[in-house]
């Protein structure tokens, strides 16, 4: 009798300790914000004020031939984003020019949304308690999307290529985060997001 | 789960045989339950005490005082980092992290028991073996990995109280020092323990 209780404690400690509290991980979309800033350590910003920028947002679809014509992102968004830079350009002392010629380096933003999917699948249940009266059935599967969203500005020197024809891109900025169709805090996630890639980059400041 | 259920039908089996008094010859097996401090190079990725470890031990009495044996845990250390900026060489990463190293010592023990005949016997031992460990850095929606063997050495002390024959409470503090690597950093933690033990 008291091996049969001592078991049945056993078994419990076991359940508790393996069973218990596993950590959980994101409890909020915006905690999956990511910013990422990167430069050229032989540029000298120092003395290249002059810059310009498009008035629209590339939309990085992955599938135009050359020569076709770009897509933009909605305008409402081109201009939130274009705005915010140049507020943060003006507040690390550079100058917005409209001569492209005048300027000593052009800032291209562009964006691009990526779908991701997850499937789990459920072994507990492959073979069954029944087996084999019911037989066995397929694994219980459950499929997750999320669609991430990736703003990225690079900063090229004006005038300067490389003999294979690239860009010269003294700075490149990313922010990438979950995109929340029902959340209403999006805008502020993404300015959130550019000041901090400027913020992040004291380098940049004239 | 399968595993699990392999474990549990296991020590079934052998919490079902009958009880022997620890002594010369006798098996000792025990579950225990650690709390563990990070130290050392584990302690500055993270700093969080771990309250999710498990070990399973196995000792067998070579004589009165002396055991050998082998314990296999498993220990998770995790903290999560508030949105915060990183940097390394040129590059500047920020957002929130989620960091995780989870440990899984796998050693071999001797050691000394004191007053094996009393219902209180203090043991002191060394243990060498490995430590496998898997470090994991979540940030923004991306995961990055390491999965490192390392040698390890490893002192403990203890107490068995031991109220019936066959069964004994026990506490302990195992100091599990981790060899860094070419590619890892050494793991260093103090585990204290608690546990059930179970003496045929």
């Amino acid at each position: 009798m008291k091996t049969k209780l001592t078991t049945h404690l056993f078994l419990l400690g076991i359940c508790i300790l393996i069973s218990g509290c596993y950590p959980y991980s994101t409890a909020y979309v915006d905690e999956l914000d990511l910013v990422i800033t990167d430069y050229d350590p032989a540029f000298t910003f120092t003395g290249h004020q002059n810059y310009a920028i498009p008035d629209s947002v590339v939309k990085i679809t992955g599938n135009k031939a050359a020569g076709d014509p770009p897509v933009f992102i909605q305008p409402a968004y081109s201009a939130l984003i274009i705005n915010r830079i140049k507020s943060n350009m003006a507040s690390l002392g550079y100058t917005l020019v409209t001569d492209i010629t005048q300027a000593n380096v052009i800032l291209f933003p562009s964006a691009l949304e990526t779908t991701y999917a997850e499937y789990y699948y459920d072994y507990y249940y492959y073979w069954g308690w029944y087996y084999p009266y019911g037989g066995w059935y397929y694994p219980y599967q459950t499929v997750t999307t999320y669609t991430t969203g990736t703003l990225l500005m690079n900063m090229v020197v004006a005038g300067q290529t490389s003999a294979s024809g690239n860009l010269h891109v003294a700075w490149t900025g990313l922010i990438n985060g979950v995109l929340d169709y029902y959340g209403g805090d999006g805008d502020s996630r993404l300015t959130k997001a550019i000041d901090q890639a400027f913020t992040q980059s004291s380098y940049l400041h004239q | 789960m399968k595993k699990i259920y392999l474990i549990v039908i296991a020590l079934i089996i052998f919490v079902g045989r009958p009880a022997k008094a620890q002594e010369a010859g006798s098996n000792l097996v025990s579950l225990q339950y650690s709390v563990s401090f990070s130290l050392g190079d584990l302690n500055d990725y993270i700093k969080k005490v771990s309250a999710l470890g498990i070990l399973i031990d196995y000792r067998f009495m070579a004589n009165d005082n002396i055991y050998a044996g082998v314990e296999l845990g498993g220990n998770l250390f995790y903290e999560k980092k508030d949105y915060a900026s990183y940097t390394r060489e040129t590059m500047t990463l920020t957002g929130v992290q989620w960091r995780y190293v989870s440990t899984m010592p796998l050693i071999v023990n001797v050691g000394y028991v004191f007053n094996p005949a009393s219902d209180f016997s203090p043991y002191a031992g060394i243990g060498l073996g490995t430590l496998y460990h898997e470090v994991e850095l979540d940030v923004g929606i991306y995961e990055f990995t390491q999965n490192q063997w390392q040698f390890a050495v490893k002192p403990e002390l203890g107490v068995i109280y031991k109220p019936m024959p066959e069964i004994g409470i026990l506490l302990g503090a195992k100091s599990y020092n981790g060899f860094k690597t070419d590619n890892s950093k050494a793991i260093n933690y103090i585990a204290l323990n608690i546990g059930i033990v179970w003496i045929e």
